[in-house]
């Protein structure tokens, strides 16, 4: 029985498959060679084109991975050995150690007495770090790790060093640790491994290394990191002053044949994000040189007219010499639209640097028997792989392994890999946790309160015997305690003891972060018999010793107000037990095409029962047009017959020619009705309608010569033997003011072209950009030009049909890179049409699956969901979602399959209990509540009954904040008097000297938590009260704080786009903005004392800087007051 | 002339440098004559309009053949290649530029394109002990025009062949028998007399028994390596600053020389771009002691070309007009006092520049250091 899948490469594309394959029940062993997991991703500051903060999106992936108990994470480690087959391989992997044991608290005390100095990996160099260290600060796992090779103690060590293990509190530094071999039995291998970065270097021209200031991309993004080497100030190393002329140069490494033939298919767009960040931080003068702008993606063009408008400089040109020239940088290039030859100076020059395929890759190729492509990259099979197959059975591939890639591509492709893999396996399981309550929390409040030192950490600043002396006289609390470490093993192990022996039904642990800590603690309270939701943290270090660290009794007075708010809380929580609904182990899959099929296969391969419905009466769908497949030239319909054939082995039920007419129910749980009256009841849904080959009006007039034809029907009719001169033109409905790429139409364009250039025709391309991203097409391109195909580019500020002639004999066209107008004969010309999305699809619109400005269905997020929407349970795949290419298809097919499986493979969906209450007695169902939902949960008629769908909660509170019936609706863990207590604790002892700031869960509160990782000083005034989302923060808390004497109430949530709750928070904006102000103003409160402000999870600076200004507030406050009593 | 241009796609590779330009601009930016006020010569626009069947206006022998454009091209376009057929149209349509088509026949009359008489070839060997002339021996040293005439550049002559005498080498020379290589009617795009004096060379080294052609000149050693076994030709072909490298390497020659001097060293573009020898010339400085070398901030793929490769050393340029000009400033800013380098041409533009420039930087040839270091008369 094989139940287990080995992953390696713990990036985000091995960090996706582990969970998509974990929550799918398979048992995952995730390698990966460095110290921690997370990959390049984690490096990033932030992420195209979300402008999404990098770690905040992926830090809670990676601490799932850690969390999850069917993932074990082997860092440190290589795989050396692979025997056996699919479905049986016997894997030999060696982890090196990491010489700290997992007793680690992160406390970092080991790491100032430290005396070796090194360059910091993780931000390439420009930061330092020792030879104890931890690469950065949200690493998973945690654990602090030796470079043994650079340290001190490296064996044979004659005269030890051993500070650190002085230094250390817990005793976790253990320099006998030894090498460890694992011997894995796994049924399938995921190759994740990555890429490199092309070493910029190798460019003489470029002269990389020879100037300060001339950086990589990825440099630039340190520095642009708020916790990077430079602390997110963009300065130039040379002088630490701000740049204030800044170029950029694309392609380094990639597109060239004296390096890297392949498009590296990121650089375009983390260019022009970076261009973008960099106008943020005032500099005005940055400019791109550009050869194609491969803006390929979702909202990728959106991005780039964005960067356009804000004054980013776009040059078509490929710059010749970069010449350092004192304190300058000079860049000599040629103006390739205007054939003008310039010197420009820059004081800091980028270079975007390719990713290429690393020496390790092969070597990991060469141990798993698989093999590697001309790029360098793992080869990938198409049919019978359906693009994640490499070319052992049982071994696939996905992320940058097989070819440069962005986010959400290698998210999709690793969701791929992941149902391919769980094909192989025998047996799957997910276990829950289950601990039995043995401890009634029902009688009298028994708080007991845990004090932690963190080393030095917290008890270097707060006073702790004050604190637990104080703590004593809080209402309900009978033990308190201080203890060194409270997270690590002893000391949970202790907390676990005292709440048995003093029968402790609250538990308060004043420590760090319950961000990062509470399931720690959570635990051992399960553990001792006790619900977990009786936790309560209170966060003394990140929010108070650590950004105070200047003022101990301020820092001391303030850990008491945040100890005395977590027990007013605690006091008043009520156990809460997941909530559970039963999930249909079926799926039902909408639209017979190419992505639709795969998901289909991959389901129903997987045992699960599947429906296919297909409205028209064959399968297939675009891919029934298509003869081959750009770039390889694939045989489409042999392809499309391979999956008709594996579809029918399946076991998937097809029902064609049939229609959903209506959906209800949610996820887990939905109920379909069919057009020919069938009726099923499944657990999940993948939209996979597809969509609409574009029709165009253009030309208005047909011609005999030449004739036009659109690519479809180039497709499936061909054109005549004779016709010598042949044009094609792309971007026909697609890159104009409304629509973005279509992506298929490049390569799929040029493998033609070449094709009839071979057959000895005369053939011209007509392009706004050549965009052969896609592994395979640049290569291809370069053939198509070698081989004497002839592209003529056009500008792209206008709609294709404004910029070329149709008629008389040919078109008429202005070459950008001559300046000429041009007349080419055509007998024919070919129109590269967009994919239109698809008209009104009703089962969507019931199911409630939002649309994109472009009329494709709306993902849940665009980096790192990609094939999930915003309802859950429905998952989305293929051109339904956007234009994409078969290979694209495909793998969403698949990815959507493995986010299906998930969900369906076990038979209750657990859900965070954070579902409101509605007291039905008092509630008036004025549907006030309903209104605001992002998610459609509450259902109901005005003034007759209302309920709410605990399947579509996700637990925002914006209802509960927008009800103003007393006790209508309750939020279970955020009640309102749970909050207020927070609040009357806090401001228990001079108010008017305090501000209270609310903070959303996913942003601002993580900001907070980073300043303090930081160490960012600010004045000790707030007291910060945490909810889910901003969106829960009402009226009346607000109220109640003023009326109790609040020097200040600060409101702070994520950026909208940030929202975690499909934009719960614009709710705040307008509350905030059209209603609390006016009522505040109106009870004679100065407007001031009352502030929202978004900070991101990245924000440190900003939450401190707010902070600052709640203080001046309250200051203010003082003032005016003593000069009115003076 | 039209009719020729179209001709071009007969050539593969003359063809595909053609068709696989997409156009980026690199070459223009890295073309040293793009520096000047004066003609502008942009590759990628000159094949922009071959691509697209356009006439060409520019002038082909502008181009110094330096090969920077090339290097730094991503598609891997043979520019000088194009420029090459290109002169070839211009020849038959009696477009060259008189300055070549006289030195054409100075060589077919006298062997050198300068007119110095054929007899006198050989009297820089007057300076040597020993009679090398036409020795049997399969390595040829091969002089070159300008260094088996010029006085100043003589010194490398003696140089080299001191230095080889000195390794105790069994090698010959020709001359008053030596002629010209054939640069300069390879790069007037002449090909009918080009062939003859090829074969002629050959036959003459044919029947000495030489299989090794040691060069002096990178631009003779570029014509013997890369031209000559178009025409059958089949030898060893080494710059001497690789011979003499090896000749170190293997123990066979000692450099026992010092010399307190700050240097800096040129890379003709024959030599570094052309056959990618950047080490050699380098090493060779090395092993002189007391030297205090600096990089100049444009060398090896990028030094900056002299102004005379292509045929450009018999034709003339205006004054202000001399990549020459630039590549002395930027050795002077190095703080250099000797500006080395292994190309007879390079030294010929470099003296001028120095002069016109009035700085007392002294430009030195490798072999000629490596004398003067170890206490030569001729230093």
């Amino acid at each position: 029985m094989v139940e287990a899948v080995l992953v390696i490469g713990g990036g985000i594309a091995g960090v996706q498959a582990s969970l998509d394959l974990a929550k799918a029940g398979a048992k995952v062993y995730l390698v990966e060679k460095s110290p921690v997991i997370g990959g390049r991703m984690a490096a990033l500051d932030k992420n195209f084109p979300t402008m999404d903060c990098s770690i905040c999106i992926e830090a809670p992936k990676l601490s799932e991975v850690m969390q999850n108990k069917n993932i074990k994470v082997l860092t440190l480690a290589e795989v050396v050995e692979v025997r056996g087959e699919a479905g049986n391989f016997h894997v030999k992997v060696v982890q090196k150690p990491r010489y700290v044991t997992d007793e680690c608290t992160r406390c970092g005390d080991c790491v100032p007495v430290c005396p070796v100095i090194l360059k910091n990996e993780f931000d390439v160099g420009m930061g330092a770090r020792k030879a104890i260290y931890l690469p950065f600060d949200q690493a998973e796992p945690g654990t602090y790790v030796i470079d043994i090779e650079n340290c001190l103690n490296k064996p044979p060590n004659y005269l030890p060093c051993n500070r650190c293990v002085e230094a250390c509190g817990p005793k976790c530094i253990d320099f006998e640790m030894r090498e460890k071999i694992h011997e894995l039995n796994v049924g399938a291998i995921i190759v994740a491994a990555g890429s490199d970065l092309f070493d910029a270097s190798l460019i003489p021209e470029f002269s990389y290394g020879r100037h300060p200031d001339i950086l990589t991309a990825m440099e630039l993004e340190r520095l642009l990191q708020s916790s990077g080497p430079s602390r997110g100030e963009v300065i130039r190393p040379s002088n630490d002053k701000h740049p204030e002329r800044v170029a950029f140069i694309l392609c380094v490494g990639a597109r060239d044949k004296r390096f890297y033939g392949f498009c590296s298919r990121v650089c375009c767009m983390y260019s022009i994000k970076e261009a973008l960040q960099l106008v943020d931080h005032g500099i005005k003068d940055v400019t791109i040189f550009y050869m194609d702008i491969r803006a390929y993606g979702k909202g990728f063009d959106e991005m780039f007219e964005r960067a356009k408008r804000s004054g980013v400089r776009f040059v078509r040109s490929r710059p010749g010499r970069v010449i350092p020239n004192g304190d300058g940088i000079d860049v000599l290039y040629e103006d390739t639209t205007s054939g003008e030859l310039r010197k420009e100076t820059f004081d800091m020059v980028v270079l975007s640097t390719a990713l290429v395929p690393s020496e390790e890759l092969s070597r990991l190729a060469r141990t798993l028997g698989i093999e590697v492509g001309e790029d360098g990259f793992i080869k990938s099979y198409e049919i019978d792989g359906d693009f994640v197959g490499t070319s052992r059975k049982g071994i696939y591939v996905c992320g940058c392994a097989s070819g440069p890639k962005d986010i959400p591509d290698s998210v999709t492709e690793a969701g791929a890999a992941a149902a391919k893999a769980l094909t192989h396996l025998t047996s799957r399981s997910v276990e829950p946790e289950v601990f039995e309550e043995t401890i009634d929390a029902s009688g009298e409040p028994r708080v007991g309160v845990f004090i932690c030192h963190c080393g030095s950490n917290i008890a270097g600043v707060v006073d702790i015997k004050t604190a637990v002396e104080q703590s004593k006289r809080l209402p309900y609390v009978v033990h308190v305690e201080d203890q060194k470490f409270s997270c690590s093993g002893a000391g949970t192990k202790h907390i676990e003891n005292v709440i048995r022996e003093k029968r402790l039904n609250r538990v308060v642990v004043a420590a760090c972060s319950p961000k990062t800590h509470s399931p720690t603690f959570m635990r051992a309270c399960a553990r001792a018999g006790l619900n977990p939701y009786l936790l309560e943290m209170a966060n003394i270090r990140n929010l108070n010793s650590w950004v105070h660290k200047n003022q101990p009794v301020d820092a001391t007075r303030k850990a008491l107000d945040l100890i005395s708010m977590a027990v007013a809380k605690a006091v008043l929580q009520n156990p809460m037990t997941k909530l559970s609904t039963p999930v249909l182990q079926k799926a039902l899959v909408i639209g017979g095409g190419v992505a639709g099929m795969t998901a289909a296969t991959a389901l129903a391969e997987m045992g699960f029962e599947t429906h296919l419905v297909e409205k028209e009466h064959e399968l297939g769908g675009l891919l029934r047009y298509f003869r081959e497949i750009a770039p390889s030239g694939l045989d489409a319909q042999r392809l499309l017959q391979w999956k008709i054939r594996q579809l029918e082995r399946s076991g998937a039920k097809v029902h064609l020619g049939t229609e959903v007419t209506e959906v209800t129910g949610f996820v887990g749980n939905y109920h379909v009705t069919l057009s020919n009256g069938e009726e099923l009841d499944v657990g999940a849904i993948i939209l996979a309608t597809g969509g609409k080959a574009h029709e165009p009006s253009w030309p208005k007039i047909e011609t005999d010569r030449p004739k036009v034809a659109t690519l479809l029907r180039y497709e499936t009719d061909g054109i005549p033997e004779d016709a010598r001169d042949i044009v094609f033109i792309g971007c026909v409905g697609s890159r104009n003011m409304s629509r973005g790429c279509s992506r298929y139409c490049c390569q799929t364009i040029i493998y033609h072209a070449l094709k009839l250039r071979r057959d000895g025709k005369n053939v011209s391309v007509v392009v706004k950009d050549v965009r052969t991203y896609s592994r395979g097409a640049e290569e291809l391109y370069r053939k198509a030009c070698e081989e004497g195909v002839r592209f003529i580019r056009v500008g792209a500020e206008k709609p294709i049909e404004e910029l070329v002639q149709i008629g008389d004999g040919g078109i008429t066209v202005r070459d950008i890179t001559i300046g000429e107008t041009l007349n080419i004969p055509a007998d024919y010309v070919i129109l590269a049409t967009a994919l239109d999305p698809p008209g009104e699809i009703a089962a969507a619109q019931q199911l409630r699956v939002a649309k994109d400005s472009e009329g494709f269905f709306l993902e849940l997020h665009p980096k790192l969901g990609p094939v999930e929407s915003i309802t859950q349970g429905v998952f989305l795949a293929g051109v339904a979602q956007g234009p994409k290419d078969i290979r694209e298809s495909i793998s969403q097919g698949l990815a959507a399959a493995a986010k299906a499986a998930a969900l369906l493979t076990s038979p209750q969906l657990e859900k965070e209990p954070l579902i409101p209450v509605i007291n039905l007695q008092k509630c008036t169902k004025c549907m006030r509540c309903a209104q605001v939902c992002p998610y459609g949960a509450i259902r109901g008629e005005l003034r007759k009954w209302i309920e709410i769908i605990p399947g579509l909660c996700q637990g925002c509170g914006a209802c509960v904040a927008e009800c103003n019936v007393e006790g209508a609706i309750t939020m279970p863990g955020f009640t309102d008097e749970q909050l207020m207590a927070q609040i009357d604790a806090a401001l228990a002892e001079n108010p008017e000297e305090k501000a209270i700031v609310f903070a959303c869960n996913w942003c601002s509160y993580a900001g907070a938590d980073l300043a303090g990782i930081l160490k960012i000083q600010y004045p000790p005034t707030c007291r910060v009260i945490r909810t889910m989302c901003s969106a829960r923060v009402s009226q009346k808390l607000i109220l109640h704080a003023f009326e109790k004497g609040a020097g200040a109430v600060f409101v702070t949530g994520c950026w909208p786009q940030d929202c975690h709750y499909n934009y719960a928070n614009l709710n705040t904006k307008r509350r905030y903005e059209q209603r609390w102000l006016k009522i505040i103003q109106a009870r004679g409160i100065d407007p001031k004392r009352l502030q929202l402000h978004w900070i991101s999870a990245a924000e440190a600076k900003r939450f401190a800087e707010k902070m600052t200004e709640a203080h001046e507030v309250v200051m203010s406050l003082k003032k005016e007051k003593m000069q009115v009593s003076g | 002339m039209y009719q020729s241009l179209l001709e071009l796609f007969n050539d593969r590779e003359a063809a595909e440098s053609i068709t696989a330009c997409f156009q980026c601009g690199a070459c223009t930016a890295a073309c040293p004559l793009n520096v000047f006020n004066g003609p502008k010569l942009s590759p990628r626009q000159f094949i922009r309009r071959l691509q697209l069947g356009l006439p060409v206006n520019i002038d082909p022998y502008l181009c110094m053949m330096c090969r920077a454009c090339e290097s730094v091209c991503p598609r891997n376009v043979k520019v000088t290649k194009l420029i090459q057929e290109l002169r070839k149209i211009w020849f038959k349509n009696n477009r060259t530029p008189t300055p070549l088509t006289q030195a054409l026949w100075k060589i077919y009359e006298d062997g050198n394109p300068w007119g110095y008489p054929s007899r006198t070839r050989g009297q820089w060997l007057d300076k040597l002990d020993s009679n090398i002339v036409k020795k049997r021996s399969d390595t040829l040293l091969y002089i070159g025009c300008v260094s088996s005439y010029d006085i100043r550049l003589q010194r490398i002559s003696t140089a080299i062949a001191k230095l080889l005498l000195k390794a105790g080498v069994d090698f010959t020379v020709l001359g008053d028998e030596e002629r010209c290589c054939g640069d300069p009617v390879y790069h007037a795009g002449e090909t009918d007399f080009l062939e003859e004096l090829v074969s002629e060379n050959m036959a003459k080294f044919n029947s000495l028994g030489i299989r090794r052609i040691v060069a002096l000149s990178p631009h003779c050693y570029t014509m013997f390596r890369d031209i000559y076994p178009r025409y059958g030709g089949d030898y060893e072909v080494l710059h001497y600053t690789e011979y003499l490298a090896e000749l170190i390497d293997t123990g066979k020659l000692s450099i026992d020389a010092r010399l307190e001097a700050r240097v800096t060293y040129h890379d003709p573009c024959y030599l570094g771009r052309y056959s990618k020898i950047y080490e050699q010339p380098r090493r060779l400085i090395e092993s002189v002691k007391g030297l205090s070398f600096s990089e100049m901030s444009l060398s090896k793929e990028l030094s900056l070309c002299c102004g005379g490769g292509g045929g450009r050393i018999l034709m003339e340029s205006k004054p202000e007009e001399r990549p020459s000009n630039i590549r002395v400033k930027q050795a002077v800013e190095t703080g250099a006092e000797i500006l080395i380098t292994s190309c007879p041409y390079c030294i010929i533009n470099f003296e001028d520049s120095a002069k016109v420039q009035k700085t007392p930087l002294k430009i030195m040839d490798v072999a000629e250091l490596l004398q003067a270091a170890a206490g030569g008369q001729d230093g």
